[in-house]
């Protein structure tokens, strides 16, 4: 639909403008924030080695003290824990470090979260093949990932410290734990809370069932 | 040299979002695009190259859509079976046809061949110069010029045709009639 008048006139104009409305979602937005600030954390903490004047130390403090005041007072002390889907989507991500080595005895892997340890899955078919750790929202996720020979990949993720809120999901029971499974932007996701932490599998291309089974194995 | 700014990942995240929907053909992908760029960007520092921020994030969001696009290839996939499992964070939009309208876009421009599509999301999308887009996609101006030229038409014709006939009876009319409107 070139405007002959105007060969250079760009006839989809009007749609593309359309779309510039289009922004990225907040869980996107959230992820990568989040990294962002991980990997500025080292050069921030460089920059807190710079002497500064003393007063300039002291108004900072105050001014840090009356935002976090207000930040209590204003916001109502809310809940600011990432989401199920939001630590789903880190053990979706590519792994940053290699799998820890199996405990004696061959079930569990040396990694842990709070006393929870991962499992090793060899008996399942499943190897572990490396990990990484994240911090959302002030939550430290830790991951370990396992692969199947036809080479999916399965992202276990632990959250440190208070569980994660529930997400809205079909509930079923498996030696009486109750398993959430839900689908996070194309992916399968279980969840479950042990020892009051929340605990998840996320994976692409595995079905609800066999990650059930997983999980049922890891409660 | 000049060191990327990791911020600009933030700064330019809606911009690379939309690149990479119309790259992908999907909100889901795109999502997946964008976090695994970021994540591959903040590995380590990296040197601009004479290149402006978003030029670099194109070129990074390029390279990394061709090469998991390639991985994913390789990889045998099960097929999930989800039935009655539950979506989480349902999207809603107080303007349903807008997003309607925005989805077609997308995939229209998702369905254009590699080297064409790259071209328009990089001019049309992100916003480069021709200058930028080349130097981000390894290609010459002229070639991007050209690219873009039918990139856009294609994508104008995909747009005007949804109810149009089928390119067969549409040809045989066109020779008939002489009178057609020209979608070029």
């Amino acid at each position: 639909m070139s405007d002959p008048m105007n060969p250079n006139r760009n006839p989809i104009e009007a749609e593309l403008a359309g779309v510039e409305a289009v922004q990225a979602p907040d869980s996107l937005r959230r992820a990568v924030r989040d990294a962002v600030c991980e990997a500025e954390r080292v050069p921030a903490r460089r920059g807190l080695r710079i002497p500064r004047p003393r007063r300039l130390v002291l108004a900072g403090g105050a001014l840090a003290t009356l935002v976090l005041v207000l930040a209590v007072a204003l916001g109502g002390g809310g809940s600011t824990a990432p989401s199920v889907a939001d630590a789903a989507q880190v053990a979706l991500r590519p792994a940053t470090a290699p799998a820890p080595p199996a405990r004696a005895g061959g079930h569990l892997l040396t990694a842990s979260v709070d006393g929870i340890a991962y499992p090793t899955w060899t008996r399942t078919g499943w190897h572990y093949v490396g990990a990484r750790s994240d911090t959302l929202a002030g939550h430290r996720i830790h991951t370990v990932f396992y692969t199947a020979p036809n080479g999916t990949r399965i992202g276990y993720a632990i959250a440190a410290g208070d569980a994660l809120p529930l997400p809205q999901a079909r509930v079923v029971r498996r030696r009486g734990v109750a398993i959430r499974v839900l689908v996070v932007h194309g992916a399968t996701v279980v969840t479950w809370r042990r020892d009051g932490h929340t605990c998840i599998l996320a994976a692409r291309g595995v079905d609800a069932a066999s990650l059930v089974r997983l999980a049922s194995y890891s409660t | 040299m000049p060191r990327l700014d990791p911020q600009a990942l933030v700064e330019h995240l809606d911009r690379l979002y939309r690149a990479a929907w119309a790259l992908c053909g999907s909100r889901e992908d795109a999502e997946d695009l964008v976090q695994e760029t970021a994540s591959r960007v903040l590995a380590r520092p990296r040197q601009l190259h004479g290149q402006d921020e978003l030029a670099y994030l194109m070129r990074a969001l390029r390279n990394t859509f061709l090469l998991t696009r390639r991985t994913a290839s390789r990889r045998p996939q099960v097929r999930a079976t989800l039935d009655q499992v539950d979506a989480v964070e349902p999207r809603s939009t107080t303007r349903p046809e807008a997003a309607l309208a925005h989805r077609e876009v997308f995939e229209a421009i998702a369905e254009l061949p590699e080297d064409f599509r790259l071209a328009l999301v990089a001019v049309d999308v992100v916003g480069l110069s021709y200058q930028e887009a080349a130097a981000a996609l390894d290609t010459r101006e002229a070639t991007i010029a050209t690219r873009l030229h039918r990139a856009r038409d294609r994508v104008a014709r995909r747009l005007a045709d949804d109810d149009a006939p089928e390119p067969a009876a549409r040809d045989a009319a066109r020779e008939g009639s002489g009178s057609e409107r020209s979608l070029r």
